[in-house]
């Protein structure tokens, strides 16, 4: 049964650091796991020695080469490689690195200026338009924001503040039947003074249709 | 007096031999990159002996290719090795690491060859050919190994094995503690063997 005993044992007898006891070899021997890890090693150190004795046999006989064909040919060809003028890597990598730059800005406005719950206007075939956003400017208390909508049987809409040139909302509404939204009188104290207010439609299922354009409003 | 041809010829004879530090490669492979004109000097000159390390891996694998075909190959080495240069990291020494190049590059030109075929004679001693070339593949398995390992373990394995060193002399040659080198000789070894043993199941081997 292989032991953690045996790993300790295994370690010793593979450096060849300390003596090992005869009945550990022997038990070591006996184990399954060691002994087909000590046949895999043994293997290992034939594979490298067999590497390395090739190498340093065919080195000793470059040595003794008195001449290479192409030899010549190969080092015009390396020196004309070092000759490439360095600027022509730099400004492929420069381009490369560009590129790079380009996609993950791309990347990162993409996704910071959408809101996963409320993407700007998705592709949806059929979906209606927003119209009569209001109020636009000042939102005085007590007055809801109203729009008009051509809402799917069993739709929703929820509204979003957001502060300006905030991807996230900050007050997002409860799903609403109607197309008109008054929040309560003392929600609003912790609000900012101005921020933008945007409308999104969904269907039955809760898949977005549409969403309006951002409304830029201020408390009063 | 030595004539041009002889300073070269001494000069690719004593790029063949594994005779320099670590250190000093790194700085060379670097320094050449950056075109530095010392170092791109000691670079060609060190490179002067892929040529003949073709000519002698083209003897020990039974004459594969004919001149013409050892001198595109001696090209497209050197190529080869500049373009990689910069994955060079001095755990093994610049002479190791050409070895490698050379041989890989030796190997698939007469790979090459053998897949267009040739005249029954010549299909006979490919064969041949072939045979010693599988063996040599296993090593450019155990060379990739080798290159996975981290450096200060993958460096004591090319210095004991390719550079012939015993243990003792890696670490004179590493300036660390005997017991390190050892300890880290047996981390590399079981990782090379976790490492090849997973390459063998997915070769399905």
């Amino acid at each position: 049964m292989h032991s953690t005993e045996h790993e300790r044992w295994y370690a010793e007898l593979a450096l060849g650091e300390h003596e090992v006891p005869a009945h550990a070899v022997a038990e070591l021997e006996r184990c399954d796991v060691c002994a087909s890890r000590a046949g895999e090693l043994d293997s290992l150190r034939d594979e490298l020695e067999q590497a390395g004795t090739e190498q340093r046999e065919v080195l000793a006989a470059a040595r003794a080469v008195s001449s290479a064909p192409g030899a010549a040919e190969a080092e015009r060809r390396l020196r004309g490689l070092i000759a490439t003028p360095r600027v022509q890597h730099r400004r492929q990598r420069a381009l490369a690195l560009a590129a790079v730059v380009a996609v993950l800005v791309g990347a990162l406005a993409f996704t910071l200026g959408r809101d996963p719950r409320a993407p700007e206007d998705p592709s949806v075939l059929g979906a209606g338009a927003f119209t009569d956003l209001a109020p636009r400017g000042v939102w005085p208390t007590a007055v809801p924001l109203t729009w008009n909508y051509p809402l799917p049987d069993r739709g929703s809409f929820v509204v979003y503040l957001r502060l300006r040139g905030s991807p996230t909302a900050f007050v997002e509404s409860r799903q609403l039947a109607s197309p008109q939204w008054l929040p309560a009188e003392e929600a609003r104290a912790d609000w900012p003074a101005e921020f933008d207010w945007q409308v999104s439609a969904f269907d039955a299922s809760s898949q977005l249709l549409k969403s309006s354009p951002r409304v830029p409003v201020s408390l009063r | 007096m030595l004539d041009d041809h002889s300073i070269r010829t001494q000069q690719a004879v004593e790029a063949c031999a594994p005779s320099h530090s670590a250190a000093d490669d790194l700085r060379v492979a670097r320094g050449a990159l950056e075109r530095s004109p010392a170092e791109v000097e000691a670079l060609v000159v060190r490179m002067r002996g892929v040529p003949r390390l073709l000519v002698a891996l083209n003897v020990r694998f039974g004459w594969p290719l004919d001149d013409s075909e050892l001198a595109d190959v001696a090209q497209d080495a050197v190529e080869l090795a500049w373009r990689k240069l910069e994955h060079f990291n001095g755990t093994s020494s610049l002479e190791t690491w050409f070895y490698g190049i050379a041989r890989f590059e030796l190997l698939n030109a007469a790979r090459r060859k053998s897949r267009r075929g040739a005249g029954r004679r010549e299909l006979v001693e490919h064969s041949r050919v072939a045979s010693e070339m599988s063996d040599s593949l296993e090593l450019d398995s155990l060379r990739t190994a080798l290159g996975t390992l981290p450096p200060d373990e993958s460096r004591i394995l090319w210095l004991h094995y390719f550079d012939g060193l015993s243990l003792a002399d890696v670490a004179r040659s590493t300036g660390s503690a005997v017991g390190t080198v050892k300890s880290r000789y047996y981390r590399a070894l079981e990782r090379m063997r976790g490492l090849l043993r997973g390459h063998a199941r997915e070769m399905g081997g």
